[in-house]
């Protein structure tokens, strides 16, 4: 059941309904928790529920072993490896398998694995460096791990923020609800009204990259970098939104990060939920930047190829996590020249840099992702011939028009002008808000702005909605 | 609580009040925005059938009608006036239906020629069938009420780019090729110069083995309930179907297909889909539309189809 399906509204309306009733009506925790842990499992097993045994299983194992692991080292390591065991099944059973075999296995991943693995995996090492109580009501835990909206693609939760809200009562909080709502709104427009449009465009590039003029090829490469944060935010702002409108409060995931003005700047601004995980667990663990700078390298390298990994278990994903890997450390040595350029020569270079390592990340195999980089080889060609010839001859709306390989496209004018006004009405809200929350901008602003801005924001929603609206997310493959 | 359950319903119901303002304002005085395109044909295609007062051959389905018969042929074969409903696909064989029902008077022979039997009878494309129909107000008669919510959902879509169109002094334009109003006749066939160009063949539309929808065959089956009552024949007939030069197809798939029709509709079927299986170099830019060539030979085919069956003399 995905956010953007109309099954999904019922859903959410009867579960808001019900939380509330339980919350004004009930006095036990337990029992208003039994009740979200239904609609939990109920949303969960919409996906598939031949895939419900998995998350029973996690659960049961982060229960159980979460008395233990503070005791010997060695329960610790089982209790990780048994986590980790169906995401390695499903995930990565192929890589080991498939030098051995002929035949291509692929499994399909349960919905959300790799981030209820991970938010159960923070919770068990959280209880072993001490930092928080074990959970000993069976219930709160198997709400913290399987909490419908952030279990298909996240934001990771912390058990430690986490859990407490489960522990006490969400009653109606007029302001969380209608925030949330609102960035449940901001984040259909972002998935449902821009990524997806830009998501057709891209793959018809994609899939006519040789026909296509180097330039195009370009301009997809950084059309897909925003394509893929839409798409992603858009879902982390639904997430995010819902919990809200629930009672929770949950952190977020994306803040402005192709305003970063370095790769390290943008890892603390891109999927945070992940990239603080990563931080948390793995590369201080290692060391962190606390050891010798040639150290220091290694830890930043180790973590990026296990991030590439965790993305899937394809050499093209290991490629991108080693190129942001090597990204960092040049970011380091480099550090002090990087800091005396202008701000929007930072911002631009990085996102140039950050746009280069999506190619891999997109590709389906290193030939997609190779025969990419071949076109844009030709590009500095292009590109004088560009601004010698082509504009000249053709004028401006002809170079735009050979900009967006618009002869090679399917979809029409009218398609393209819809999706740039939407996309400038995003940068400009985006920017507006760089500094600022959104939604709390919102909240000050006098009650007729208020309303005029909430009218035009749903009517700009209904008149682009596709009627076809599509139920995949990007990273609901991870 | 309840100042946000109240809050909730302005949020949804104004902007709804204020898109039917707009919708309503739109219709009466910025549409029509497409009265040039291949859609528009739909007006001058119901008028002619309006027009003939003696019995006529109706021909009705998607483009592949459209861009694959020569009327004028058949008209001089058998002295009875054509007219070819034929329209975009991306309506639904429904949609055509209906639009063929404005148009059937006692005594007409109506030839149903649809490209794909396995649709779920609904509106394909509702954004389309609004630009198709516009504000030609006695064409709504074609949706039916099961087609309301998805015409509903398709509204503010079309309002939204058809203001776009009239703001920037878009709309009405005239498409310089096939697709435009002007590329067809008087009888409703698209009669712009139609060669084989390797170049220009999309092929977005792949061809399917042909399959058989129960909704499909029930919805057909009261079409031609529709045809006796009033007065009318129907009539199915064969699409063209895409070879490639060196391509052998398996005749078996088309002739099971072709009997599973028989056994299925309560109309007669009167082509053998297997003779309509033409060479690619008889296509113009999609396997179903037909070269100005094609059109003919697929005419002929038709034409010896009626003489064979033998109903026109029958009836």
């Amino acid at each position: 059941m995905s956010f953007t399906s109309i099954s999904f509204i019922f859903f959410i309306v009867a579960v808001f309904f019900i939380n509330y009733i339980c919350q004004a009506f009930l006095k036990s925790i337990n029992v208003i928790n039994l009740v979200l842990l239904g609609s939990c499992l109920i949303f969960y097993s919409f996906s598939d529920i031949r895939f419900l045994p998995f998350l029973i299983y996690s659960i049961g194992v982060t229960y159980i072993f979460s008395f233990f692991v503070t005791k010997k080292r060695i329960i610790f390591l089982v209790a990780i490896i048994l986590e980790l065991l169906p995401l390695i099944f499903f995930k990565y059973l192929s890589l080991f398998i498939s030098p051995f075999t002929e035949k291509s296995i692929s499994l399909f991943v349960p919905l959300g694995l790799s981030f209820f693995t991970f938010q159960s995996l923070g919770y068990l090492i959280e209880i072993k460096r001490k930092n928080i109580e074990i959970e000993r009501n069976v219930i709160t835990l198997s709400c913290f791990i399987s909490f419908f909206p952030v279990i298909s693609s996240g934001p990771i939760q912390r058990a430690g923020i986490f859990i407490p809200q489960l522990k006490q009562k969400r009653l109606f909080d007029y302001e969380l609800t209608t925030d949330g709502l609102k960035l449940f709104m901001w984040g259909i427009f972002k998935k449902v009204i821009i990524a997806d449009s830009l998501n057709s465009y891209i793959n018809q590039v994609y899939s006519k990259i040789d026909n296509v003029s180097p330039i195009s090829v370009l301009f997809s490469v950084f059309l897909f970098s925003f394509q893929l944060y839409l798409d992603f935010s858009g879902y982390s702002d639904m997430a995010v939104g819902i919990s809200n409108s629930l009672g929770f409060r949950v952190g977020k995931n994306f803040d402005h990060p192709y305003l970063s003005k370095s790769c390290k700047e943008f890892w603390k601004r891109w999927h945070i939920s992940l990239s603080s995980w990563f931080q948390d667990y793995l590369y201080i663990p290692l060391g962190g930047n606390r050891v010798s700078n040639f150290r220091n390298y290694v830890n930043l390298m180790i973590t990026f190829l296990i991030s590439g990994l965790w993305h899937g278990a394809s050499i093209t994903f290991v490629i991108w996590g080693g190129i942001h890997g090597i990204y960092l450390c040049l970011g380091k040595i480099l550090n002090r020249v990087n800091k005396r350029l202008p701000d929007f020569i930072r911002i631009g270079c990085t996102f140039v840099l950050i746009s280069f390592a999506w190619i891999f990340f997109k590709a389906d195999d290193l030939n997609t992702g190779g025969g990419i980089l071949k076109r844009l080889i030709e590009v500095p060609t292009e590109i004088k011939l560009f601004f010698s010839e082509y504009i000249r001859i053709n004028g401006l709306f002809g170079a735009i028009k050979y900009i967006i390989a618009f002869d090679c496209i399917n979809g029409g004018t009218m398609e393209l002008l819809m999706t740039s006004l939407n996309f400038m009405i995003f940068v400009i809200i985006s920017l507006c808000t760089y500094n600022n929350n959104g939604v709390i901008m919102l909240r000050e602003k006098n009650v007729v702005v208020r309303w005029l801005f909430y009218v035009i924001f749903v009517i700009l929603i209904i008149t682009n909605m596709p009627l076809n609206v599509s139920n995949n997310f990007a990273y609901f493959k991870f | 609580m309840k100042k946000f359950l109240w809050n909730l319903f302005f949020i949804i119901f104004i902007p709804i009040v204020i898109i039917f303002i707009w919708g309503s304002f739109f219709l009466f005085l910025f549409a029509p925005q497409y009265k040039y395109e291949y859609t528009a044909s739909i007006v001058d295609k119901i008028q002619r059938s309006e027009d003939i007062e003696v019995p006529k051959i109706i021909l009705v389905g998607n483009s592949n009608v459209a861009f694959g018969f020569d009327s004028e042929l058949i008209e001089n074969e058998f002295n009875m006036p054509v007219v070819n409903l034929g329209l975009h696909g991306g309506l639904g064989n429904a949609f055509h239906e209906e639009m063929a029902k404005l148009c059937i008077k006692e005594n007409d022979v109506v030839i149903v020629c649809h490209s794909s039997y396995s649709d779920n009878d609904e509106i394909t494309n509702p954004e389309l069938a609004w630009i198709t129909l516009e504000n030609n107000y006695n064409l709504y008669k074609i949706i039916r009420k099961k087609d309301f919510i998805k015409m509903l959902r398709a509204f503010p879509r079309y309002i939204y780019k058809g203001t776009i169109l009239y703001f920037t002094h878009q709309g009405n334009e005239i498409p310089g090729n096939c697709y435009s109003r002007f590329a067809f006749n008087k009888y409703g066939d698209n009669n712009f110069p139609r060669i084989y160009d390797t170049d220009l063949m999309d092929f977005s539309l792949l061809r399917d083995e042909p399959q058989i929808s129960k909704k499909c065959i029930d919805r057909m089956n009261s079409f031609n309930e529709y045809c006796k009552n009033k007065g009318a024949s129907m009539y199915v007939a064969a699409y063209p179907i895409y070879r490639m030069t060196d391509e052998v197809i398996d005749l078996n798939i088309y002739n099971s297909f072709q009997s599973d029709l028989c056994r299925f509709l309560d109309c007669k079927v009167i082509s053998n889909f297997s003779d309509y299986i033409f060479d690619e170099t008889l296509f113009y830019n999609s396997i179903l539309h037909l070269t100005n060539e094609g059109a003919i030979e697929r005419t002929k085919l038709l034409i010896n189809d009626i003489k064979r069956t033998n109903f026109l003399k029958k009836d």
